[in-house]
């Protein structure tokens, strides 16, 4: 989008804005044209290749139900089925690497779990062809409503991806190593099985550049609208679980904080993300491409393009090692957000032939960064392959926006959908475009008047619409409670000024006891099958001996017995932090189970059954020169290497004991009908 | 008396007695006795001073728990989803005759249940009756009383975890039987270090999660057995384990997937 200032802006409010800074020249991707010289460009376009598909979908509407056959419950795989799409060059190492995740999604969606080669060169067309099934609503007996694609866009192209997705769910991934499958993998699978709870936020973050229309428009007509809509309608009354909703619009929509929403700080990492702003593009032969194209560009950059620079946009490799994001799921409104098409999909033709614009189509380094995290990654990122333009939302001339495919998309997320499904909404408004600009063109080539603005509005946003994907597992939902009584509290640490040296662990002078002074017992909920009493002739029946039987009595007699201690006093969860000057060879005491007194704590931590949380970390004084009055004064400071040891042992903690509770429990449950 | 395992190179890592960890879990001989007299469990690892290398190790081993208890998930989901065929007397016991024959009988019936999303029988052939001979019986009866040992052991009420680095202790963790966590670092250690004893800590947990877990997907499915085929509690409970520790094996050998693969649709 050209920089221009806002005495041109009447000369604008007509022109074709797209969004994307080149690094490369330091321009715009794409100026600004006139009606006029887009009109030359799609004139010369031919019927989608997914039009018959499209125009169904466009029918389908009017039935009342879109993508699925009747009947099929898109919360559910055993009903709606998965799949997953091989490109011919994943290998078994790979296939081995992803096995967590397609073992859970086998026993998810039973008989309706489905795995399939693609062969270079198939459209979808054939695609379904080849798999016995056709055009229309996705019917999961046929083929699974979810389908994950495994491979890169040089073997499985883009338009397969957009095509598959009129009627069906479909994700990609695409990594360059085993490991990066496998960590994806693992994320998904631990919040499959609720191991990992994100706090129920959503957070919006939208630059709006200076000089810049195009990053105005979408602060102002999409972003800003969106954060109030769902400000309001995800803390309403109604509602099970109540949302924290955050704004970082305009000058708060820094790079320093979009790195601490993704992941750079811990207790900022919201559940769904949402941002908008220019996407960095780079010319085919420049070394930043691969690396850097489709990084999101923040409120840093000044508005001149000449003067960008990577301090002003985020890209895949300024996620730190050790950033948190695992359960994120992002929505990246900028170009190149997902990735690149090898050619350009907008100006197909320059001098008679497509124009070349990567030396191969890739997947953006920045949600392959995320979704692959060694430290648990995000579920899915929806973003845009070419440049997202500002038809996404708004008809050029027209001064309200457009907005219903978004709140549709984010309203089935938040209400717990997943995320193809969720998706489903852009596609329709895919499927209605491109209904309507095929109509328009026909009329066009039949010399029957058509308007040119309309038929250039409906380009655009046909095209704008096809380019949105989603990467990741398109069956992943966002990680956040269900109700307000699951949710999880943020971690927060209570800095005060105490001596923790009379505190007594496991009897915890600052303990909260409940109101009556009890403990309180894990719940417990049965409904295992007891053993099978009448049964119990085995050795009468000569398979055991009555020793045989006793040895197995005494190994259920001690396990029954440990579990019964472990599930005895869950209420409080106690996180102790020492440091110990000496050899800690003998700093542990084995007759009082505890370290001795040269080991000295320095950090408490009391998380309660409800999820609240204490910290006491003492602060230590230490002498400041101040420059005021230029004198020494004391100053407290927290020993922050301390502090984060302290805070990577919590969230050890919390971690272990919701999955351990969970499986004493189950075998608790079983044991307890067991005669011993 | 500890459980010790010595990581310095992945290669230095033995076989365990039961293959179903990465980690040796060597129990001293009192405990595969159950004694309670010792309510202290201990958990020692010595690493390599390479930092790069010993994180490898502990990643390589986490992501092996990780597949082991996916594999244990899916025995105790078969475990559970068996049933009994309307008219047919059963009689049940575990153990094949002939481990060909179990092996391309259970993959047969998995592939069932993964095509068809139904449990019609599990290979009735592959559980013989009990009134005939039963292969390995003794050996899995130990095996299972191997496991749950390790299992009571890793349960005790107090859990230490220490994290050694090239003869220096870097920091010791008590993981409490409710699951708190206390934890006493060495001073004066670099950063880097001091993220392996976490990583240790991660690995320890998991490893118990995984055991916890195993022991209540074998109890469930043997409840599940002894209440559908009319067998003693007894016999179901080794004979569920048997048929986990088989899957665990079978998904450790990366052959599963490939062979359902390569089975022909059951009609």
């Amino acid at each position: 989008m050209a920089a221009k200032n806002n005495n041109e802006a009447s000369i604008l409010k007509d022109m074709i804005i797209a969004n994307g800074i080149n690094g490369t020249t330091k321009t715009y991707l794409t100026p600004p044209m006139s009606p006029a010289e887009l009109l030359s460009y799609i004139l010369d376009e031919k019927l989608p290749p997914d039009y018959d598909r499209l125009q169904q979908k466009e029918f389908e509407k009017e039935d009342g139900h879109l993508g699925l056959v009747h009947g099929v419950d898109a919360k559910k795989l055993d009903s709606a089925g998965w799949g997953v799409i091989y490109a011919p060059g994943i290998s078994p190492e790979i296939k081995e690497a992803l096995s967590p995740l397609i073992n859970l999604r086998r026993q998810q969606a039973g008989s309706l779990f489905k795995e399939y080669p693609y062969q270079v060169g198939w459209p979808s067309r054939t695609f379904l062809i080849e798999n016995n099934t056709g055009l229309g609503p996705a019917d999961p007996e046929e083929m699974p409503y979810y389908l994950l694609i495994v491979g890169s866009p040089q073997e499985i192209p883009y338009n397969f991806q957009y095509e598959l997705d009129v009627d069906r769910a479909v994700g990609r991934i695409y990594f360059d190593t085993p490991d990066e499958y496998h960590n994806y993998a693992l994320s998904v699978v631990a919040a499959e099985k609720g191991e990992v709870k994100l706090p129920a936020r959503a957070d919006f973050f939208s630059a709006a550049n200076p000089n810049d229309v195009a990053t105005q428009l979408s602060t102002d007509l999409l972003l800003e609208p969106l954060y109030k809509k769902f400000n309001t309608d995800l803390k309403a009354e109604t509602r099970d679980l109540k949302w924290e909703v955050h704004a970082h619009l305009k000058d708060a929509a820094t790079r320093s904080q979009l790195e601490k929403l993704l992941g750079g700080d811990p207790t900022e990492t919201p559940a769904f993300l949402f941002t908008g702003g220019h996407g960095m593009g780079f010319n085919r032969d420049d070394p930043y491409q691969l690396a850097h194209q489709g990084a999101l560009i923040c409120q840093d950059w000044d508005g001149n393009p000449a003067s960008i620079s990577e301090q002003a946009y985020l890209a895949g490799d300024h996620i730190a090692n050790d950033a948190r994001l695992h359960g994120l799921i992002a929505f990246f409104f900028a170009c190149y957000g997902a990735g690149t098409p090898n050619h350009d999909e907008f100006m197909r033709k320059v001098e008679g032939t497509p124009k070349k614009i990567a030396p191969q189509s890739f997947v953006a380094r920045l949600p392959r960064r995320l979704l692959s995290h060694p430290r648990g990654g995000a579920l899915a990122v929806i973003g845009h392959i070419e440049r997202a333009w500002t038809h996404s939302f708004k008809w050029s001339g027209q001064p309200s926006a457009h907005r219903a495919h978004f709140t549709g998309t984010l309203g089935r997320l938040f209400d717990g959908y997943p995320v193809g499904f969720a998706f489903d909404q852009i596609n329709e408004r895919h499927a209605s475009a491109a209904v309507q600009l095929t109509g328009l063109l026909n009329d066009k080539r039949n010399s029957i008047a058509v308007n040119d603005l309309e038929l250039i509005q409906t380009w655009a946003v046909n095209n704008d619409a096809r380019d949105y994907i989603i990467l990741g597992d398109p069956a992943v939902r966002l990680c956040v409670p269900e109700t307000e009584e699951e949710a999880v509290k943020p971690s927060t640490l209570t800095l005060k000024d105490i001596n923790l040296d009379n505190y007594k662990p496991g009897v915890g002078v600052m303990a909260q006891p409940s109101a009556d002074g009890a403990n309180t017992a894990a719940p417990i909920v049965a409904n295992a099958r007891p053993m099978s009493p009448q049964t119990d002739d085995a050795e009468a029946m000569g398979i055991l001996s009555e020793a045989q039987v006793d040895q197995i009595k005494d190994a259920l007699k001690t396990i029954t017995q440990r579990v019964a201690a472990a599930l005895h006093n869950v209420s409080t969860l106690e996180v102790l932090t020492y440091l110990s000057d000496d050899d800690l060879e003998y700093v542990y005491d084995r007759d009082k189970k505890a370290f001795r007194d040269h080991a000295k704590l320095k950090a408490v931590t009391l998380i309660g059954l409800d999820g609240d949380i204490q910290s006491m970390i003492p602060a230590r004084q230490v002498e400041t020169l101040s420059e005021a009055e230029n004198q020494v004064t004391m100053a407290a400071e927290v020993d922050k290497k301390l502090l984060n040891l302290h805070k990577d042992m919590v969230e050890l903690a919390q971690a272990n004991r919701a999955v351990f509770l969970k499986n004493l429990a189950e075998i608790a449950v079983t044991l307890v009908n067991t005669q011993l | 008396m500890p459980i010790y395992i010595t990581i310095q190179t992945p290669e230095a890592i033995t076989s365990p007695p039961l293959t179903l960890w990465p980690i040796a879990i060597n129990l001293p001989p009192d405990e595969a006795s159950f004694g309670l007299d010792d309510d202290e469990a201990v958990w020692s690892v010595s690493l390599p001073g390479d930092t790069s290398l010993a994180e490898k190790t502990l990643v390589r081993h986490r992501n092996i728990i990780a597949q082991r208890r996916q594999a244990i998930g899916v025995a105790g989901y078969y475990l559970q989803v068996i049933d009994v065929p309307d008219n047919e007397e059963l009689a049940f016991a575990f153990g094949p005759v002939d481990k060909t024959e179990e092996e391309e009988t259970l993959l047969t019936t998995m592939a069932t249940f993964s095509q068809l999303g139904e449990a019609e029988s599990l290979a009735f052939d592959w559980l013989t009756s009990w009134r005939k001979p039963i292969a390995n019986w003794e050996e899995t009866l130990d095996e299972y009383r191997q496991f749950m040992a390790q299992a009571a052991y890793l349960l005790k009420p107090t859990l230490r975890i220490e994290t050694t680095v090239e003869q220096v202790r870097l920091a010791e963790t008590l993981v409490r039987a409710n699951g708190a966590l206390e934890t006493v670092w060495r001073r004066r250690v670099e950063s880097t270090q001091l993220a392996l004893h976490r990583q240790t800590v991660q690995l320890t947990l998991e490893t118990r999660q995984s055991l916890a877990f195993f022991v209540a997907q074998v109890s469930a499915g043997a409840a599940s057995l002894a209440a559908k085929f009319y067998v003693a509690q007894w016999v179901a409970l080794p004979a569920a384990f048997r048929f986990a520790r088989d899957v665990i094996h079978r998904a450790k050998e990366d052959q599963l997937l490939a062979r359902l693969k390569a089975l022909p649709e059951r009609t």
